[in-house]
Order: C-alpha cells, then structure tokens, then sequence
C-alpha cells in the first residue's frame, strides 16, 4: 500500500468479543479519522500472560512463532478500517519493560519480520503499543502515540521501565496525552520531552439528544466500573443522604466490577436498595440512550485521566455532578456552572450530597446545557477529533 | 468448516460464547472443549455448541495420611493462640507451614496439576480424533500452553489445518468491529 494518506493503528486496547468495552475509545479514534483517510490498519495487540517456566515457556514461543504468521488475518473493522488482532504471550511478570519488548517481538514475528506499511502510525500506550509501533516502522515512518494508562506512575517507577520510555518518547514524533494529569506527570519526570507533548481528545459520539432537558434532577446517572478508584460506596452514601429528604429519588449504576457484592450490600444497608439499579456492564452504543433516560451524571472518581463519560452526558443534554479528579476539571474548564457543578475530592460523602443540592436548587435558571454542549462539541465529536488528527500528520485539516 | 474451540481454563468464558455463536450463525459446525467452572450458567453457550466439558478441576492428587496428621498441630497451635499467646502461636504455625506442611502442598499441587493436564489432554487428543476439525481456535494462554503437546504434530500431519486465537469474520463475511 503506498497510498500517501494510509495510516496504522497499534494498540494494546481494543474492544473485543471478551471485552467490548475495553479500548472502545481506540475504536471511535479509528472512527474519527477515517474519513478522509485512504485506509486504516489496526494491530491490537492483546497481552497474554502465559507460564515463566523456562522450559515450557520455550515450547510456547516456538509455538507461537510458528502460529502467529498463520493465523494474523485482516478483518473488517469499524469505518472500513482492517484489523488485525494478535495475543502477545508474555510470561507471568510485573516488569513492564519487558511486556514492552514482548508486544515490540510478537508484532514482528506475526508480520514475518517486514515493517507495517504505513507511513505514519499512532500508537495508543506509548509503553506497549508505541515501543511495539517503533521497532516494526519502516525507515522514514513517523510514530505518534497517544497515552491513556491510569498505571504510568506504577510503571515509571521501574528503573528499565522508566529507561525505555524515556527512549520511546525520544523516537517518537509526537506524544499526546488526553487530560492534565498525563501532560503534569510525563512533562515532571520527562522535562526534555515536553516539546513533543500535547493534548488530544477522545471523540465523543454527539449525534444523539435527548428531546427535553430533565424537568427536575432525580433520576441519578453512574456510568463507572465497581472498583475502589470510582468511589461508588462514596456514591451510595451521598445518595443515601439525599434520599432520606426526596424519596423520589433513583441511583442507576451501568458498570461492573469486583466490588459489586459489596456494594450491593452496602445499599441494603444504607436502606436504598429498592432505589439503587446495579445494571453490570453496559455497551458503550446504549450510553447515549442511558444518559438520556436520566436527568444527573454523577460521577465520585479518585483520579481520571480524561472524563469521557462526562463528555457523553453533555452531548446528551444531561447535566453532571462529578468530582475534581484530574480529567473531568480539566473537560469542564470554563463552563462549569453551565454544565451542572464539580466537587472537590473529600472522604466526605456528606460534600457531595450537600453539592447535589446546591445544584439541584440553582437548576435549571442557573445552568446552561446548551452552551456548554456547544463549547464541548467543537472539541469532541467526531469532525473536530478527526481534523485534529489530520493535521497532527499531514498538516492541514481534510 | 468443521472448528473445534480450545478453552482449558475457561478464562475467556464470553469471547468463546461470543465467537462460538457467530462461528454456528456463519454455517460453520462448533465443537467447544473446555473447563466446565464453577458456574456451568455463567458461559451463557448456543445451545447449538457441542461442548466437551473436561471437569479437569475436579480432580485432586490425593492427600498422604502423614500430611493429614501434620497438620495437627496447626490446629493445637490455634486453640492455644488466644491473647498473649497469640503472636507467639502465629509464629509457630508458620513456620511449622513454611517447613512441614508447605513443602508437602507444594508437591501435591504439581501433582494435581500434572493429572488436571495428562486428563485433559486425553480428552483433547481423543476429541480431536473423532472431530477431525480443520479450523483449531486457541480461546486462551492455557491453550497455547496444552497446545504445545499436539499442535506441532497435528501441523505435520495436516499443514492446510487453520488455527487461530478468535473466530473473527473473513472480510466481507461478518458484521465490522
């Protein structure tokens, strides 16, 4: 394919029929810029964690060596995009280094040792997907990346972790990262770097609306796995306490998670269970709907690297009560007041309740869905994401 | 085609029920071996599928007598570890783990593990015979591993056989992901 507008896409995450959630962000990049494009090629690379036997971890990686070329077989993706999924075998171990080697070796190995033939190519995750990306490129490819990982403290704590992507971004021709606590953190341990950071978006799907902006803020929203970070116990008790004044109220929880029992049992105990829905995981094409069906986001998260989910309740016309974790301040910068209220990270849960009600009291006069909806449209859907992207790699937006 | 699903561990429980489903409405025929797991439902399987299930975790090396007796004082140790003594009980009962009981688990969780593997490699090879498939999906890193011990023969024996990770749809043939 020498077509000058054919791009390749390597990522760790993409949804699959295991996870089909997981990277969805990944797909709706690919969605976004492929118009304009002359065609799309998406390498997800999938981390397998196989024995650290010595011997028998020899018989794998002949094994695989042997599969690998065999079975990669392109298949049709979103946007006429071509896929090409590839399990990376690695042998059980927390360093990170080495994931980053095994990604970089099974690409090789599955390409039967010629380059991706693309002249430009993003990777997502600079540590797997990228290092992956820049030791199968041809000469004179150039390799942006993009970074997501809500682990990149953890990993450039490790000494050769920490080498290496120091070596990555030294390759690279461009790193982006999708919210401010990204940028502080890899412009702090990586300040020679800081030229070829930027910022990127997430593209947000903003086709669909609801009808009517929600007539009153009863019909609360969670769209966040069951896990410590997201704070849902946090959630149930502020929800708890606004309950016992509105017994109107509802709590929808889309996600799931190991916490899940727990959970469930504290809303028993919190007396709210005949109020609290514990929907599991949700398909990422249902949000829109889901979001329309409620009247508030709420969203308790520690630390975000971008808030996506805050971003598709906006498009879809629902107003937001979330926390100051990284991602959503950075989203809603500027047009907080309009787009419902933030909360600062406390272990208190009564803070949030008592923001519930400041917003409830303020809304609908003081809000402005509308404007705030218009201010993250022309930085996240799909049109203004992809023309980013074009003109991050051929200059001018198409 | 004739595709027949590896899942040993059962790890990827949705992605084999996903693809085996997709697999059957694409007019292949499915043969899915796999581990049962503790919850048989949660597989969520076509009814269509032909599963072979190996109920490999069932099985256990059995415990020597002397072991059973060894781990009496453990229990000894925890009826007298009651307040002050409770350190010094604690103490006690691991070490008596680290260098008694343990080695002794050790050695018979690798011999549960080497019958959970000869068992289900048996089943595999005797399946693979009377299905004859020549499309193999490796559902997991289990696979890959228990696939060591035949795949390279069944290669040379029959290199036009196609073996893969994931059923995923020819170009044209499926719905895009």
């Amino acid at each position: 394919m020498n077509a000058a507008r054919h791009v390749a896409v390597v990522t760790p995450w993409y949804p699959d029929a295991q996870r089909p959630y997981r990277g969805s962000f990944v797909q709706a990049m690919v969605e976004a810029v492929a118009p304009g494009l002359d065609g799309v090629d998406v390498y997800h690379l999938d981390g397998w964690a196989v024995t650290k036997n010595p011997e028998r971890l020899r018989r794998v990686r002949e094994l695989q060596t042997t599969l690998l070329p065999r079975a990669l077989a392109p298949a049709p993706a979103v946007a006429g995009a071509t896929l090409y999924r590839l399990p990376v075998v690695i042998e059980r171990s927390r360093d990170l280094a080495l994931h980053a080697r095994r990604h970089a070796e099974w690409l090789t190995v599955a390409l039967g040792g010629d380059p991706i033939d693309a002249d430009i190519i993003h990777a997502h995750v600079p540590m797997n997907g990228g290092y992956a990306a820049l030791e199968n490129a041809r000469p004179g490819a150039r390799v942006y990346m993009t970074e997501h990982s809500s682990f990149l403290e953890d990993l450039l704590a490790q000494p050769d972790a920490r080498a290496l992507y120091d070596e990555i971004l030294d390759r690279c021709a461009g790193v982006f990262v999708v919210g401010e606590p990204l940028h502080r953190l890899i412009a702090e341990v990586f300040p020679h770097h800081t030229g070829k950071l930027a910022y990127i978006a997430n593209p947000i799907d903003f086709q669909a609306r609801r009808a009517q902006p929600p007539a009153a803020l009863r019909r609360w929203l969670s769209v966040a796995g069951l896990i410590e970070r997201k704070r849902i116990d946090h959630l149930l008790r502020a929800f708890a306490d606004c309950r016992a004044e509105d017994p109107d109220l509802t709590l929808t929880l889309a996600g799931e998670g190991g916490l899940r029992r727990e959970l469930e049992a504290l809303s028993a105990e919190l007396g709210v269970d005949d109020a609290v829905a514990f929907l599991g995981a949700v398909d990422p094409g249902e949000i829109p709907g889901l979001m329309a069906d409620h009247d508030l986001l709420v969203h308790t998260s520690r630390h975000e690297t971008f808030g996506v989910v805050v971003v598709e309740a906006l498009a879809a016309g629902t107003p937001v009560l979330v926390t100051r974790s990284g991602g959503s301040d950075q989203v809603l910068s500027g047009i907080e007041d309009d787009a419902g209220q933030l909360v600062d990270v406390v272990d208190d849960p009564s803070v949030f309740a008592d923001a519930y009600r400041s917003l409830r009291d303020r809304y609908p006069h003081k809000v402005d869905l509308d404007a705030a909806r218009d201010a993250l449209r022309a930085k996240y859907s799909y049109d203004a994401v992809g023309a980013h992207y074009h003109w991050i790699w051929f200059g001018d937006p198409s | 085609m004739n595709l027949l699903f590896l899942a040993p561990l059962a790890s990827r429980k949705r992605a084999v029920a996903v693809e085996t489903r997709r697999a059957l409405d694409d007019g292949h025929t499915v043969v899915l071996i796999a581990e049962a797991g503790v919850n048989r439902e949660g597989w969520d399987l076509d009814p269509r599928v032909d599963v072979e299930w190996l109920s490999a975790n069932e099985l256990n090396a059995p415990e020597a007598r002397s072991t059973a007796l060894l781990r009496l004082p453990l229990g000894l140790l925890r009826l007298v570890g009651r307040g002050p003594l409770r350190r010094l009980a604690d103490k006690a009962a691991g070490r008596w783990k680290r260098h008694v009981t343990g080695p002794r688990d050790k050695r018979r969780k690798r011999e549960t593990d080497a019958m959970r593997e000869a068992h289900r490699l048996d089943r595999v090879r005797a399946r693979l015979a009377a299905a004859e498939p020549d499309w193999l999906v490796l559902c997991e890193s289990a696979a890959i591993e228990l696939a060591t011990e035949f795949v390279p023969d069944l290669l040379a024996a029959r290199p036009g056989l196609r073996a893969t990770y994931a059923y995923e749809p020819l170009p044209g043939g499926d719905v895009e992901r």
